[in-house]
């Protein structure tokens, strides 16, 4: 396997996409490449048009105008077999047996029985489920369920892997285990389009994200380039004391951690200005550093600021 | 293809393992033999005994003796005892009456019979109780009849002897003229034509709402959503229809061995003491019976899936499938008018009409043999029918099964179904 990064091959294209139901526009000139070999983040709040892009690629939807390309070629069924995809809104036969439901699932996406059992049995062990292989999926518990949803999306060895909210309901222990596999996978030059409002989680995996807002492209790019492009205007503060000096002008917003604050600094304002203000308030400063901005602090400023 | 294959294997090994497979498949002719039988053991719970208590102002005291040897035997089951009063010329018969009446409300088991004077002439006898809807008071008239007449012979000068061979009642047989050349019949035609009516009744019931289930636990659950990333929502549907009718046709298979295998040995239903030949199923009628239960399935089942498709929560089901249930009903309040005059514009009509015609056509079929023409013009009005509905069920299906909000609007379902 090539490795993605250097070559940029691109698995997924959309150029001027474009889908509306009636008079609702759910996806707007929205654009972007994801790299093969990378971990891509399709980012926004919920209702902005992440599902109904992921429907449009994994080809249940169709755009009303613009192009798709998956693999190199035009959304088809022969694409969506080497896409395995786990939406967010899933379920699980409950009255199935785990076992079956896997064999079902490896079925429908064109891998025969005698493969799909071998396969099962496999990732079964990986993710410790083998002793559950013959109970009803309703016997198991929520995270349960998700790690056989997880594992009916890669039964057939997909090359595309769009995961939607793949931890929700995972105890650490899973997600860690989840994690690994994802990152494995990605080792294995195969490409990930991940869809969550986890921001740690994104900024932990992801080299490149698509932030969408109201059905548009609001950022896109490199991770760690969009990070640089916001510059160094963010302050970690840690401070015993009582910080109402944090009502200044300097301050633009402020997000409070157990063990530190996030200050987002007011345009042209000057850090020095604030430091010499909590030094005046006669706590004692243990922490204050420049940052660039969390994710999560660029996600609320795109978000609203296109809103404004 | 292979999809559709898949999908079908699923939803039958799923339902043909479960319990409710077996359970139905052992029930539902329990439950119809229970409500064939039910009429029959009803009519003969009548019996017992009933105290008549004859108020005779005939005139003629040899009318109660010759009452009392006509009722000797048991009437439809039930013992009369009867006593006389014998009411003279001139006294006041309306308050005996009332005093009767007074004591008839209370005691259920007592009746009386007034034979006014001119009985033997013109004038009418009443029979009078708290309960006159028992098949035996029939019996207990036909009697009566055959009494008076009796004395009215004695009376013209008919030797008494003569007079019994003479108002000996008579039985009439009943034949029914098929193509197989005539048979002896005592209403069991009827009888099948019910039992036929009322399987494919339930079959299409049960099995189409199994369907609307089906769709509506791939929406609920959201594993719609994981199956259409492989396969195209239309092979999903098929691929249901198709697998849940033949649950249905295995289930009619081992019904239909079972009753041919009954009938063979020319089986007799035991019901209160009497015994009803169950007729002989000819392979034309089981022919008729599988294919009308093949299309009333399709037909309603993909009604059924578009109410599936459509709902979002429990309550919207009960509310959703109520008029396609309706149609699947009528027909069970219609069968009668149309057993009455099977071969009448109405009955013809209506068991045309696609939506009645695996139940009202099959009756027809069972009791009278209705023109070829008409079976097959009902067979392919439903077929287009079904072609129809599959249209329409496959544009909804696609969309309402990955919308999870609230159910649709009528207008909301009309651009459903343009949606390109």
């Amino acid at each position: 396997m090539r490795n993605g990064n250097e070559t940029h091959t691109s698995v997924v294209e959309l150029s001027e996409v474009n889908k509306h139901f009636d008079e609702f526009v759910a996806v707007k000139d929205l654009s972007f490449n994801v790299k093969q070999g990378s971990i891509f983040g399709l980012l926004g709040p919920n209702g902005a048009g992440k599902t109904t892009t992921i429907r449009m690629i994994v080809d249940i939807f169709a755009p009303d105008s613009g192009q798709i390309r998956v693999l190199g070629k035009h959304v088809s069924p022969e694409t969506q077999a080497r896409i395995g995809y786990l939406p967010e809104e899933r379920g699980l036969y409950k009255k199935m047996k785990v076992g079956d439901q896997l064999l079902f699932f490896a079925r429908i996406r064109g891998v025969d029985s005698a493969e799909a059992i071998k396969r099962i049995d496999y990732w079964l062990e990986k993710l410790e489920l083998s002793e559950w292989k013959d109970k009803k999926c309703s016997e198991l518990s929520k995270g349960m369920q998700q790690k056989v949803q997880f594992i009916g999306a890669v039964l057939h060895d997909p090359d595309l892997m769009i995961l939607d909210e793949p931890f929700s309901g995972l105890d650490p222990v899973s997600t860690g285990t989840l994690k690994k596999v994802i990152l494995d996978m990605k080792q294995q030059g195969k490409t990930v389009i991940f869809s969550t409002h986890q921001m740690e989680q994104v900024e932990q995996m992801c080299d490149d994200i698509c932030l969408i807002n109201h059905s548009m492209k609001v950022l896109g790019g490199n991770l760690r380039e969009i990070k640089r492009g916001f510059g160094r205007n963010t302050v970690l503060l840690d401070y015993d004391g009582d910080d109402s000096f944090l009502n200044t002008d300097l301050v633009k917003r402020i997000n409070r951690f157990p063990n530190y604050v996030e200050i987002l600094l007011a345009e042209g304002s000057d850090g020095q200005e604030l430091l010499k203000k909590a030094v005046a308030a006669g706590g004692r400063v243990s922490r204050f550093e420049f940052v660039e901005p969390s994710l999560n602090e660029i996600f609320i400023e795109s978000v609203t600021k296109k809103h404004e | 293809m292979n999809k559709i294959l898949i999908i079908i294997q699923r939803e039958y090994t799923q339902r043909v393992r479960g319990k409710a497979f077996l359970l139905s498949t052992l029930l539902m002719p329990l439950v119809m033999l229970v409500f064939t039988l039910a009429p029959i053991l009803l009519v003969t719970k009548s019996g017992g005994e009933r105290r008549v208590v004859v108020l005779d102002e005939s005139g003629d005291p040899k009318l109660f003796d010759a009452l009392k040897e006509a009722t000797s035997d048991r009437l439809a089951d039930t013992k009369y005892q009867l006593t006389r009063e014998v009411i003279p010329p001139g006294a006041d018969l309306a308050a005996v009456r009332k005093e009767w009446e007074r004591r008839a409300i209370k005691d259920s088991d007592l009746a009386y019979l007034t034979l006014p004077p001119g009985v033997l002439d013109r004038t009418e006898p009443e029979y009078s109780a708290a309960n006159i809807s028992d098949f035996s008071i029939d019996a207990l008239g036909r009697a009566l009849s055959s009494a008076i007449v009796h004395r009215r012979l004695v009376r013209a000068g008919v030797e008494a002897d003569k007079a019994d061979q003479y108002t000996k009642s008579v039985e009439m047989k009943k034949n029914k003229v098929t193509e197989q050349g005539e048979s002896r019949e005592g209403g069991q035609t009827f009888m099948l034509g019910f039992v036929l009516l009322f399987f494919i009744y339930m079959t299409t019931l049960l099995y189409g709402i199994s369907v609307m289930r089906g769709v509506m636990e791939e929406k609920q659950s959201r594993i719609v959503e994981i199956i259409v990333s492989s396969v195209r929502p239309f092979q999903m549907l098929l691929g249901k229809l198709i697998g849940i009718g033949l649950v249905g046709l295995t289930q009619y298979a081992v019904w239909v061995t079972f009753a041919v295998l009954l009938t063979f040995g020319g089986v007799h239903v035991f019901a209160g003491g009497r015994s009803i030949n169950m007729p002989a199923l000819p392979p034309g009628l089981l022919i008729c019976f599988v294919t009308y239960f093949v299309l009333g399935y399709f037909l309603f089942a993909t009604l059924y899936s578009i109410v599936g498709s459509m709902i979002a929560s429990e309550e919207d089901a009960q509310q959703l499938m109520f008029p396609v249930t309706m149609l699947n009903v009528i027909p069970m309040v219609l069968f009668w008018t149309v057993v009455r005059n099977p071969n009448g514009g109405f009955a013809i009509g209506m068991s045309l009409f696609p939506f009645f015609a695996p139940t009202l056509m099959m009756m027809r079929i069972a009791i009278i043999s209705p023109p070829v023409w008409q079976i097959l013009l009902s067979m392919l009005l439903m077929v287009l029918s079904i072609l129809g509905a599959v249209w329409i069920a496959a544009r909804i299906y696609r969309v309402g099964i990955l919308m999870y909000g609230k159910r649709p609007s009528l207008a909301e379902l009309g651009r459903w179904i343009r949606y390109q």
